[in-house]
């Protein structure tokens, strides 16, 4: 090596040191920076960014990071790097997280409803600005570890040149499938993964904790409404299948005239139909049953590493993400189900059919346990929807995993 | 010049015992790479081995304190306890067979092709070379993305052109074999341009004279291609093929893109399996013991396969 060549690089070397000194500097020097951490993309996206805005308009004192990172590498990431002591200050994502990051203890507690419970971001009074269901569907035991941003439920969308109105009743509905004329294509796509399929499952009888919290997947209303579902999926004019960009496919080329999907596709609807799209709720069981479909729930989640400065800063936010004006705002801009009680959507808006599926939906718990629920139920509906299998014999099967399953979980603690 | 070699086929040079001033340049500029590797490679390797005799959960995440389990999480998946829901011995069986025949088809396509491609007067060879790399330039996801919707059942390429024949095509991943085919086809797709790639390279290498000597001595085609071109081709072939066999075999993507498993699981290799007592179960600890029978298969292979072709090729001498 030329002794010539060392001091470029030696020099090199300084300038980076330099700049990186003054980086840490003006961090330092600069007013806290709250990061969030999140997986929004398209109108989600837009709508973050103003309302972030906003909150710095009003909060001169912080600086708002916001990140975005692909879905399916958030959790991993966050998981990762708050292990390690680090990660952001506020994780966006769903509800059933929550459960699995506090077993990790990677969140920090957000209301504690223990008597005497002390330690929480918010009061447990602070709950009562949100539904009972979106609370009950966040509680780990006596505590809640997220704070509801929106709500998620499936609903049927249509296509109005293919079908003016959903019918009220399955029956109806299937008849009505059977009846359209769809060039190429189907009068309903069903998808049988059991998130889509639980509507039915669970407003039919079909449970999956019982009412003493025990799994009970075997049941003879699940076992009714499992051959119900295996019955509908042979009914003319009818596409059930579990592979869910083949059903959003057909529905966004005008090949289905109806689908059941949550208001994640609502954008990509509009798009593709414009004013031919429609939304109805989910048609009521032939005896009159609601549907249950799942409420899940997206929320902010703050980390358990932020130290107790991070978390005042996150605790505003959390709030002011709640407010009204904001809910409001997602609403509009990114086609969020407002979380909190009483905002009142607009009266054209499709979101407000949503709404009104919500009440009659059951909450998607951020229990654990939940997650074992469902390979083992997928596997029973292909059983038995695509294979012919018999009903019980799936059912029993799916219970029979799931349980043992839990056990080992449970033997692992 | 000599000095800069430690070692030859005489043995040890003579001095080559004291380190030369080379060679602790060498190493120092490896140093680097090394300690990256370590801390990228190494650390995580030994760390999962820990894992794999712990009952890792969730749980341990923060705190990293795990029971040690001893083999239980061995004798539970080779024993196919019951909250496992699938036979080991099946798996592995199934993805045995979904390598040999993978590599099989990979080897045969990519020398076949090779050989076409080294044809003297063969016009346009550079762009049938670009169009054949091609499958391996996409990424994996989104071929395998793309095959699962060519052989999807009512809209589907592959069923479309059967149609269009007078075939009625089946419903691909609704029975074992036609899901097996869908799943094989995809990856000798992905597969066969890295063979080819490495039988081209290995053909440039062997000299011309041995051909010519080889027809002198009467050889015909089928002579030549197994005295001359099948032995010259041994020395780039066998790293490829254990590559690809290891590669085939934790080939996650097809598996988990394509057949999703199905029908009802008979499509799962052990490295799906293994993601699937991760995520959802959080089973940490046994999925690290799945990882390392996966390991000690891969390697038990490995060490077969190289005396097996070291044997014949000795044979052949």
């Amino acid at each position: 090596m030329q002794p010539g060549m060392r001091t470029p690089v030696a020099r090199k070397f300084a300038k980076i040191l330099v700049v990186a000194a003054l980086t840490a500097c003006s961090t330092a020097d600069g007013p806290p920076t709250l990061t969030v951490w999140h997986a929004w993309g398209g109108a989600e996206l837009t709508t973050l960014k103003a309302l972030v805005r906003r909150f710095q308009d009003q909060r001169k004192d912080v600086k708002v990071l916001a990140l975005q990172i692909p879905h399916d590498k958030l959790l991993d990431k966050y998981i990762r790097s708050s292990a390690a002591n680090g990660g952001p200050d506020i994780l966006i994502g769903d509800n059933d997280w929550s459960g699995s990051l506090a077993e990790s203890e990677l969140l920090a507690s957000v209301f504690d409803f223990a008597p005497g419970a002390t330690g929480s971001l918010f009061p447990p009074s602070a709950a009562e600005a949100f539904p009972p269901g979106v609370m009950h569907a966040l509680r780990v035991g006596e505590k809640v570890y997220a704070w509801p941003e929106s709500v998620e439920t499936v609903v049927v969308y249509h296509n109005r040149n293919l079908l003016a109105e959903v019918p009220s009743t399955v029956p109806a509905l299937l008849d009505a499938a059977a009846k359209l004329r769809v060039p190429d294509g189907y009068g309903l796509v069903f998808n049988t993964s059991f998130y889509f399929f639980a509507g039915y499952f669970l407003g039919g009888g079909g449970t999956v904790f019982g009412p003493d919290n025990r799994l009970a997947l075997d049941t003879p209303g699940g076992r009714r409404m499992l051959g119900w579902l295996g019955a509908i999926t042979r009914a003319p004019g009818v596409l059930a299948t579990n592979d869910y960009g083949k059903a959003d496919s057909l529905y966004k080329q005008g090949k289905a005239a109806m689908i059941v999907n949550g208001p994640w596709a609502l954008a990509d609807y509009k798009t593709a139909l414009g004013p031919a799209l429609g939304v109805a709720p989910l048609p009521r069981l032939a005896d009159g049953a609601a549907p249950a479909p799942w409420i899940g729930v997206k929320c902010l989640m703050v980390n358990a590493n932020a130290s107790a400065a991070q978390r005042k800063l996150a605790r505003a936010f959390l709030a002011y993400m709640a407010e009204p004006a904001q809910q409001l705002a997602l609403a509009e801009g990114a086609g969020h189900i407002p979380a909190r009680s009483g905002v009142e959507l607009p009266a054209d808006s499709p979101l407000r059919v949503f709404q009104a599926q919500v009440r009659t939906g059951t909450p998607k718990s951020a229990d654990p346990r939940l997650k074992l629920v469902w390979a083992p139920l997928d596997r029973a509906i292909q059983e038995v929807t695509v294979h012919g299998k018999d009903v019980g014999a799936s059912l029993d099967r799916a219970q029979r995993t799931v349980d043992a399953q839990l056990a080992a979980v449970e033997a692992n603690r | 010049m000599a000095a800069q070699y430690t070692t030859g086929p005489l043995g040890p040079l003579p001095g080559a015992e004291k380190r030369s001033p080379t060679e602790a340049l060498a190493y120092r500029f490896i140093l680097p790479a090394a300690l990256v590797m370590g801390v990228i490679t190494v650390y995580p390797l030994l760390y999962g081995i820990w894992m794999a005799f712990t009952n890792f959960g969730p749980q341990h995440i923060r705190h990293q304190n795990p029971r040690f389990v001893g083999l239980q999480n061995f004798v539970d998946i080779v024993t196919q306890a019951q909250y496992l829901d699938f036979s080991f011995m099946r798996i592995l069986g199934f993805n045995l067979l979904w390598t040999v025949i993978n590599v099989a088809f990979h080897v045969a396509l990519g020398v076949g092709l090779a050989m076409l491609l080294n044809l003297d007067g063969m016009r346009g060879k550079r762009v049938y070379r670009a169009l054949l790399i091609l499958p391996w330039a996409v990424p994996t996801y989104v071929t395998s993305l793309t095959w699962r919707n060519m052989f999807d059942y009512d809209y589907g390429a592959v069923n479309l052109l059967l149609k269009g024949w007078g075939v009625v095509g089946p419903d691909w991943f609704k029975s074992f074999w036609t899901a097996f085919g869908a799943v094989l086809t995809t990856n000798i797709w992905l597969g066969f341009p890295f063979m080819m790639m490495v039988a081209a390279a290995g053909l440039i290498a062997i000299p011309r004279d041995y051909y010519e000597a080889a027809a002198l001595d009467g050889a015909g085609r089928w002579g030549r291609f197994v005295n001359v071109t099948l032995p010259g081709l041994r020395p780039t072939m066998i790293p490829a093929i254990i590559l690809g066999f290891v590669w085939t075999f934790n080939q996650f993507n097809v598996l988990y893109f394509v057949s999703r498993g199905d029908p009802l699981g008979q499509t799962e290799i052990l490295i799906t399996q293994a993601y699937k007592l991760v995520d959802p179960m959080g089973l940490y600890g046994v999925a690290s013991a799945f990882a390392l029978i996966i390991f000690f298969i891969l390697l038990g292979f490995t060490v077969v396969q190289l005396r097996v072709l070291k044997a014949v090729g000795e044979g052949a001498r």
